[in-house]
């Protein structure tokens, strides 16, 4: 599904570059649980946006299904990236004005949807994610698990095939962190690709497979044979 | 931990707190947080405060005691001394602290102080004007007693008639009310016994005219009562600026003699330098006293403009009734004068700017205008800054600082930049009284009196002082209002980003753009309709074709040709315009003696033959000029019947008449008024020589176009054109139309005029061209200063929708990131940022054209040929804007298309 080749991030600088992944070869499959865990600066999030094409200033080669995203231009990777990702982020990064079903339905709009269809979509998400009751709150009136549970579900809304989350339980406490790696683990399980970056063993575990990163470089990784 | 504390207060600002002495973390709080300041210069930067106090030889006071004693060791000792009170302290510490602030943010406040100077700059140059043309006009003593007494006859619309010499003296005899009264007329002098005849600008007055307005000569004397006796006026009193160009401010000349209309004067003295009756370009160089010769006066002949002086004590209004009773009495006296003639006593005050107040007040209140769209801008640009300083506003209510206490601190900085603003608006305003001074005439019909008069005096420093306070405190007011409200929790917390006041600044901020877009359209809306009234005026059929043709007055002075030679007149004019047609590059000349588009004509009533004389409010009236019989053909005015005159209507043939097709239609409705007859009512004394044809009846032989007059007057007026043989004057203009540049014909005609007598001075040579301006330039003037201000407008409501925009973008990058990381392409973004600002924009638009509907009818008297409300107008300058806001809205867009949302969303 995802093949990288010898991917590289650089800042130059007046000082210089500063090298922040160094020839990254990673290749994950279909249905894939992905943990991508490393210190503070190992280029976590930065590998995250390259695969999401939210960063389109690297070196080397990607490979999403059988498209060279290395030669799109920013428009395709933008078409790409609607079609196969979905994100979640640490801060759920819900938007303050909008109700929890606007922000469901914020995905939805900018893909080629009609509105009726979209009501269902969100109405469908609503009720997989039992959050019904909540759809016309605003995020500020929800807890941060709630928040989080929206943003899973924001992330899903247009089934995606590959979710991305950066420190998805960062900002919960344990028993919150636990429900949105359950959650996490039954999409997996239905088909969606997980790529997760956590500094947590215990949600680590929840995955298939773990990649370690260091001053950008892959320093290590293990496949586990079951998941939490 | 002193060392850690020092780096957190100096993130507040450059304070080194390492000198500061840190007795507990207690009073640490009360103490104020520019502490750099605070310290007096000579303490040394030692951490010998620090020890001294932690060694106990400080003694440890209560919080405020340190604070108070902080602040009394800023303020220099005369001031301490001085304010001594708290309140005086505070106010000093807060604008030392504004001080701070603003120097901190050079760009901000740059660009708060130059747009505030813009806003300020045009009030100030605005009110100085008003304040020397409208408010303050007279610089007599005690000039709030001196009046005009006006002759009126409402059913001819008139409010201004002047009045005759002999009312003048029944009036004086008769009233109780006025210290002086006294008369005046314009006229023009011959000034012979130099190398050449100079005709100059002249007055005559009564010879208490100086005395009533309290203006003395410099040199010499006055008038006196004696010189007002028949025999005993030939003396002149002088311009200063005359008396400097002839002869060269040598004092000398005073009783010497000058020749003026070939009799001898005696200069008896010379006017204060400035002096100036109406404040017009040019004024009389020359005044002569009037010689009343009760016996010979007659009370036909209205050629005063009478002036007065009330008693001191008397109302206007007891002025008025006294006038009235008077002219009541009168009429009971002399049956004969005009039964249905009013009298006005109105203040000289009021009259000299009343033509003048409502295009000022205009412009008044377009820079109004002008300035509260910089004050929402600065509000603007003050909330956007408000927002970055929730967290400092919390810290300093949680040390203690009331509400009342931030928005005071608040409103300093906003009213100490309205004040700087201010400053340099003054400079702003001197460059706009040169730049309005520059668009208005120097001289002529157009000019603004007393312009000159209009600078940046104390009333306009006042005035400006004032208008940047209460600016300071309209665009200070809403920013301190909501960063006074902070949230402390929300404010203080890491990273908080104060959502709540956030969404309730972007809603003030929403207010303010689209209050700048409303008013904008006003003043876009006032400027296009004058723009459109101007292009009508430019656009519309004169009746005559005023390109090629050159003018020059001729007067003939009666020293040279006295009322007895009048036919020598007749064969002077004959011979100069015989002159004039034979030089090269001449299509034809001729001669009228009131030119179209000069603001000059007569008047006077006549009878229609076989018709009763109607009663004196329904006569028969229009206004009447004298031409050569050339006329027509010069100005290419079209005759629609009948025939022209010719150089066989003479002095001793029939008399004739042409009219124009207004007269014709107005007393000959669906009837041909050729061959009709009428006779006027024209006092005989008026004219040097009246031959017996005009005295009678006058045959109408033709019907001529109609031309416009004066500024465009919407009402068409009825005229009367009569042979120049029949009814000479000793004005008359020449009108000479060239094949090419007129006015290089100037030199030939000159020669021409001289060949037919040396003696004859020849003045005021203009093009019509240049008359046609003239009689534009009200309107010019009102157009090009309300399209500038609607411009400057324009462009500040643009940097204001740019800059919420822009300041929108930077404050949504985050949501861009968000949105950019869910699937939003740079259209989306773009469409939704534009969405955003064009809806403002949308609303503010209709603000606009509700509150143009209500204002735009008060620019009504100032339009011509274009409604209040055209739709036209309406329609391009509300497309106008949603350019200028499209823009304004698409540049901040086309930036957040570029926001990167691993950036934006890394950095919440």
């Amino acid at each position: 599904m995802i093949k990288l080749t010898d991917v590289e991030k650089v800042y130059e600088s007046g000082a210089g570059k500063t090298w922040v992944l160094r020839r990254i070869n990673l290749e994950i499959r279909e249905g894939d649980f992905i943990t991508v865990m490393g210190p503070s600066g190992a280029g976590k999030s930065t590998l995250m946006g390259i695969i999401g094409m939210l960063d389109g200033a690297w070196k080397g080669e990607y490979h999403l299904y059988e498209n060279a995203v290395h030669k799109l231009d920013n428009r395709r990777r933008v078409e790409l990236h609607k079609k196969y990702i979905g994100f979640v982020f640490q801060q759920y990064h819900l938007l303050d004005n909008l109700t929890v079903a606007e922000n469901l339905d914020l995905p939805l709009s900018y893909r080629d949807i009609k509105k009726s269809e979209r009501e269902g979509m969100v109405a469908d998400a609503l009720d997989r994610f039992q959050i019904v009751g909540k759809k016309a709150l605003f995020p500020n009136q929800l807890s941060g698990g709630q928040q989080q549970l929206v943003a899973v579900a924001r992330a899903v809304i247009g089934k995606p095939k590959l979710i991305l989350a950066d420190e998805p339980t960062g900002s919960l406490h344990s028993s919150q962190g636990k429900m949105i790696m359950d959650m996490m683990k039954k999409l997996n399980d239905e088909g969606t690709t997980i790529i997760q970056v956590t500094h947590n063993d215990a949600w680590a575990a929840y995955g298939s497979r773990i990649i370690q990163l260091a001053d950008g470089w892959i320093v290590g990784g293990e496949t586990r044979a079951g998941a939490a | 931990m002193q060392k850690r504390q020092a780096r957190e207060e100096t993130s507040w600002g450059e304070s080194n707190i390492d000198w500061w002495p840190l007795p507990t973390q207690a009073d640490n709080v009360n103490l104020d947080l520019d502490k750099s300041e605070t310290q007096p210069q000579a303490t040394p930067m030692c951490p010998a405060g620090t020890l001294s106090f932690s060694t106990g030889e400080y003694s440890p006071l209560p919080p405020i005691e340190v604070e108070k004693r902080s602040i009394q060791s800023r303020i220099p000792p005369p001031l301490h001394n001085f304010l001594g009170a708290e309140p005086m302290m505070t106010l000093w510490q807060d604008i030392r602290y504004g001080l701070r602030m603003l120097r901190r943010s050079p760009g901000f406040t740059t660009v708060a102080i130059l747009t505030l100077a813009i806003g300020i700059g045009a009030n100030a140059a605005i009110f100085s004007i008003i304040n020397r043309v409208v408010l303050n006009p007279l610089s007599y003593p005690d000039s709030s007693r001196l009046v005009v007494i006006w002759e009126t006859d409402a059913n001819r619309n008139i409010y201004r008639g002047t009045a005759s010499a002999a009312e003048l003296l029944d009036w004086r005899d008769m009233n109780h009310s006025f210290q002086e009264l006294s008369g005046w007329r314009a006229l023009f002098y011959t000034v012979t016994g130099n190398a050449e005849p100079e005709q100059v600008w002249g007055a005559q007055a009564s010879g208490n005219f100086f005395r009533m307005l309290g203006v003395a000569p410099v040199l010499g004397r006055d008038f006196s009562a004696e010189d007002e006796q028949p025999g005993h006026g030939q003396v002149v009193i002088l311009d200063y600026g005359y008396w400097q160009r002839h002869y060269g401010g040598d004092r000398s000349f005073i009783g010497k003699t000058m020749v003026l209309d070939g009799q001898p004067h005696v200069i008896i003295g010379v006017l204060p330098r400035g002096f100036s009756l109406f404040g017009r370009v040019p004024e009389s160089d020359l005044w002569t006293p009037f010689a009343l010769n009760r016996a010979q006066l007659n009370r036909e002949d209205h050629e005063l403009i009478v002036f007065g002086r009330l008693r001191k004590g008397v109302a206007l209004g007891s002025a008025q009734a006294e006038m009235e009773t008077i002219l009541a009495q009168l009429k009971r006296q002399y049956p004969g004068i005009d039964q249905k003639n009013g009298v006005r006593v109105a203040s000289l005050h009021d009259e000299l700017g009343a033509k003048l107040r409502p295009a000022l007040l205009l412009l008044l209140a377009a820079v109004g205008f002008v300035l509260l769209i910089a004050c929402t801008n600065i509000a603007n640009l003050m909330m956007a800054r408000a927002a970055s300083r929730e967290r400092e506003i919390a810290v300093r209510a949680v040390l203690g600082a009331g509400r009342a206490r931030i928005l005071g601190q608040l409103l300093t900085e906003s009213v100490l930049l309205a004040i700087l603003g201010g400053a340099l608006g003054i400079g702003v305003a001197y460059w706009g009284l040169h730049l309005v001074r520059a668009i208005v005439p120097a001289e002529g019909t157009g000019q603004i009196p007393r312009l000159n008069q209009a600078g940046v005096g104390g009333e306009v420093l006042l005035f400006t002082l004032a208008v940047s306070l209460l600016t300071g405190i309209l665009f200070g007011l809403a920013p301190a209002l909501q960063v006074s409200r902070v949230r402390l929790h929300e404010s203080l917390k890491e990273g908080g980003r104060g959502s709540t006041s956030s969404r309730r600044s972007r809603l003030a901020q929403s207010v303010l753009v689209v209050s700048e877009i409303a008013l904008s359209l006003v003043l876009l809306a006032g400027a296009g309709l004058l723009i459109r009234s101007f292009a009508q005026m430019m656009s519309r059929n004169l009746g005559f074709d005023p390109s090629h043709v050159l003018t020059m007055q001729v007067y003939l002075p009666e020293s040279h040709y006295p009322s007895s030679a009048g036919p020598r007149m007749v064969n002077l004019y004959q011979q100069v315009l015989e002159n004039v047609s034979a030089l090269p590059g001449v299509q034809s000349a001729s001669a009228i003696d009131f030119l179209p588009l000069t603001g000059w004509s007569g008047f006077c009533d006549f009878d229609i033959e076989g018709r009763a004389t109607p009663p004196s409010d329904e006569r028969f009236t229009g206004q009447y000029r004298v031409i050569d019989w050339r006329y027509l053909r010069t100005m290419r005015i079209p005759l629609r019947k009948g025939r022209d005159f010719s150089a066989g209507d003479g002095p001793d043939s029939q008399g004739v008449v042409m009219l124009n097709e207004t007269l014709a239609e107005r007393y000959w409705p669906k009837q041909d008024p050729i061959g009709q007859r009428i006779r006027l009512q024209l006092s005989p004394g008026l004219n040097p020589w009246t031959p017996e044809t005009r005295a009678g009846w006058l045959t109408v032989v033709g019907i001529v176009g109609d031309i416009q007059d004066w500024q465009f007057a919407a009402q068409k007026s009825g005229q009367l054109y009569l042979p120049y043989p029949q009814d000479p004057s000793r004005i008359m203009r020449l009108a000479v139309r060239s094949n090419g540049d007129p006015t290089e014909l100037t030199a030939g005609v000159r020669r021409a005029v001289e060949s037919a007598d040396p003696s004859l001075p020849v003045t005021d040579v203009h093009s019509m061209d240049e008359y046609l301006a003239q009689s534009l330039s009200d309107q010019r003037v009102s157009m090009w200063l309300l399209a500038v201000f609607a411009g400057i407008a324009t462009v500040l409501a643009a940097i204001g929708v740019y800059g919420l925009m822009a300041y929108g973008v930077a404050q949504r990058a985050h949501e861009i990131g968000i949105r950019m990381a869910l699937g939003a392409e740079p259209a989306d973004v773009l469409r939704m940022i534009v969405r955003d600002g064009m809806r403002l924009v949308g609303i503010g638009l209709v603000a606009g054209l509700v509150c143009s509907f209500g204002l735009t009818r008060y620019l009504r008297s100032q339009l011509y040929g274009v409604e209040a409300h055209d739709p036209l107008t309406l329609l391009t300058v509300t497309a106008g804007l949603v350019v200028v806001a499209f823009l304004s809205c698409y540049i901040p867009a086309r930036r957040a298309t570029k926001v990167d949302p691993l950036v934006a969303l890394r950095y919440e």
